[in-house]
């Protein structure tokens, strides 16, 4: 599935340099992207826009050559649900229902991942003991990551990341990457759908901070 | 329990059941209202009857000046248009009388014979069915409509006391007796069939036109003599009615007048229950109401945050369709219901609305928006059968 911005700007935003604010920019299947700015650029805007959750801008977003403005909830919940997941830069959990209630909130939309596999990924980020503990009474970087570990629990072509390690410590960003980059590679033999390749899976990280990645295509939204 | 169950059903309000008890006691109240009323009119007019559809006969009182110039008793014109420009009633029909003679006789062998009156009324007038009660020019059966009153002074006091048979109406609809109309030049012979009691008028009934007929015929007087009027009027104890026939010396039937009281006090008594009933069941609306902004308020950041995480507002109404607690699904149970489902919509304005006006936009659909939600659930239900 293929993500494209057509001449995307936000009013409200002023960027002298900017490789993503009108521009025509086609998101490549199979890719990673990293999105890096400094504070205030719009990180924040572009993520919510591309996942729907934000109207306010001119130009245009499209999923496989259909306008995102276009689409009734329906569809939207639709992408939402099957291709395209997230990770909130201010995670969005139900905090007072537990770690494991606010997962099961997200693997029965779809009962992708099986129950065993959600406490084997949750032994990976080293949270499989805190499950059934309210998420009111877990530490940021336990809250981000269950957020990440419930961004996985769906299908998905595209993975919006948006500052997905401010909490964590090094050690648990390379837990957290690992596990992340393990289950896009699963996709393949989760879906038996023959759209479903690895090759065809987006990452679009929002200010990974961390220097030493992947090779992926660089982006910014603001002066670097 | 189901984790969607178990987040949008926590906080369930011991109060939820409030508006439905309330529609229901506004629908008895509403139902009794109308049913009394019905009842009342029932027995009354022993059929349902339209309101402003009272009949009034009235005549002068006859005093003792009258019996030597019987014209008095009549109305004269003035009097006719006086009771014509009354704002109370609807209609003034004269009831026309026999201006020649008239002798009954029977045909079979019950041998009598009498002198005889008609009057006649326009057949609309009528508290009987009159589809047997016309007349052509030419026909020898002359079609007759008698007083139940007639028929009861003979079953109850003449037949009892002269050791003579008691007659149902049906027994007399089946006798046939000759009427006999002139003067004393020239005669014709009718056979007269009952074809219908009225409980209305007391008097011998004939179509209008054999009336006409036969007055221009064999009729003895020049001037028209009136001394009978059929009032049809909205309320027939109207004070102003009343006082008027007091002070003109007319008389009518006072049942009808204590019985037209009667009927206004329970029209009343009925449409006051009938407002509570209306009042109990807006008050059960506005309850519904703040009910539901209270279970909006609880469930929002729930609902958004599971429409962000891909749930479809068709998903949710689905869930909140199934009936959850597994009970029937009664029609009071509609109403907690329709709480949640209005839950979800909230979630969905805010999610597709921009970020950060969301709450704004759930306060605002919370204190204007109840119709909009209102139409919005119902069409997308619809839609959603339809699917």
């Amino acid at each position: 599935m293929s993500l494209s911005l057509h001449q995307l700007h936000f009013s409200y935003i002023r960027s002298q340099q900017s490789d993503i604010w009108q521009r025509d920019i086609r998101f490549q299947e199979g890719a990673y992207y990293h999105i890096r700015a400094i504070s205030g650029s719009g990180k924040s805007s572009l993520v919510q826009a591309i996942y729907g959750l934000n109207k306010n801008y001119s130009g245009e977003i499209s999923y496989a050559g259909k306008q995102l403005r276009s689409m009734t909830p329906d569809q939207i919940s639709n992408i939402r649900a099957r291709e395209v997941s997230i990770v909130f830069q201010d995670l969005r959990l139900l905090t007072e229902f537990t770690a494991s209630e606010n997962l099961e909130l997200k693997r029965k939309l779809r009962d992708f991942t099986s129950a065993s596999d959600l406490e084997r990924m949750a032994g990976e980020l080293g949270i499989d003991h805190l499950l059934n503990r309210k998420i009111n009474t877990l530490s940021y970087g336990e809250r981000q990551r269950v957020a990440i570990l419930r961004a996985l629990l769906q299908p998905f072509e595209l993975l919006l990341l948006d500052e997905p390690f401010s909490h964590l410590d090094n050690m648990n960003i390379q837990k957290a990457a690992a596990l992340i980059l393990k289950e896009v590679q699963k996709e393949v033999r989760h879906c038996s759908s023959p759209i479903w390749k690895k090759t065809n899976i987006s990452l679009i990280i929002f200010n990974w901070n961390c220097k030493k990645r992947h090779g992926h295509h660089s982006k910014n939204t603001g002066t670097t | 329990m189901d984790i969607i169950q178990k987040i949008l059903a926590q906080r369930k309000s011991r109060f939820q059941y409030l508006p439905a008890l309330a529609i229901l006691l506004g629908f008895l109240l509403l139902m009794m209202a109308i049913q009394f009323y019905l009842n009342v009119q029932f027995i009354l007019n022993g059929k349902a009857q339209k309101a402003g559809q009272e009949f009034l006969v009235v005549n002068k009182q006859i005093n003792s000046a009258m019996m030597t110039r019987p014209e008095l008793s009549s109305f004269n014109e003035q009097e006719l248009k006086t009771l014509q420009q009354l704002p109370y009633l609807k209609k003034v029909v004269p009831v026309i009388s026999n201006q020649f003679p008239i002798l009954a006789h029977s045909m079979g062998d019950l041998g009598f014979s009498t002198q005889l009156f008609f009057e006649s009324i326009p057949a609309d007038l009528l508290d009987t069915d009159s589809s047997q009660w016309t007349w052509k020019s030419g026909q020898s059966s002359l079609p007759v409509i008698l007083s139940a009153d007639f028929l009861n002074l003979y079953n109850f006091g003449f037949a009892l006391s002269q050791g003579l048979p008691q007659l149902s109406e049906e027994s007399v609809k089946a006798l046939n007796f000759q009427v006999t109309v002139g003067n004393a030049s020239e005669q014709e012979t009718y056979r007269a069939e009952v074809v219908g009691f009225t409980q209305r008028y007391s008097s011998i009934l004939i179509p209008e036109s054999f009336m006409q007929y036969a007055n221009e015929k064999y009729g003895q007087e020049t001037e028209r003599h009136v001394s009978r009027l059929v009032l049809q009027t909205e309320e027939a104890d109207n004070p102003d009615l009343q006082q008027f026939l007091n002070e003109h010396a007319y008389v009518t039937q006072q049942d009808k007048l204590k019985g037209s009281t009667f009927a206004r006090i329970v029209r009343l008594s009925s449409m006051a229950i009938s407002i509570l009933g209306l009042f109990i069941l807006l008050l059960a609306y506005l309850i519904q109401s703040i009910y539901l902004e209270n279970k909006i308020l609880q469930h929002a950041e729930s609902l958004k945050l599971m429409i962000e995480l891909g749930y479809t507002p068709k998903q949710l109404l689905q869930f909140y369709l199934k009936n959850p607690s597994g009970k029937s699904s009664e029609w009071w149970y509609f109403m907690p219901r329709f709480n949640r489902i209005a839950m979800g919509f909230t979630s969905i304005f805010k999610t597709n609305g921009p970020r950060n006006s969301g709450h704004d936009t759930c306060l605002s659909f919370c204190g204007h928006h109840h119709l909009y939600q209102l139409t919005y659930f119902v069409v997308t239900t619809k839609n959603q059968k339809n699917d």
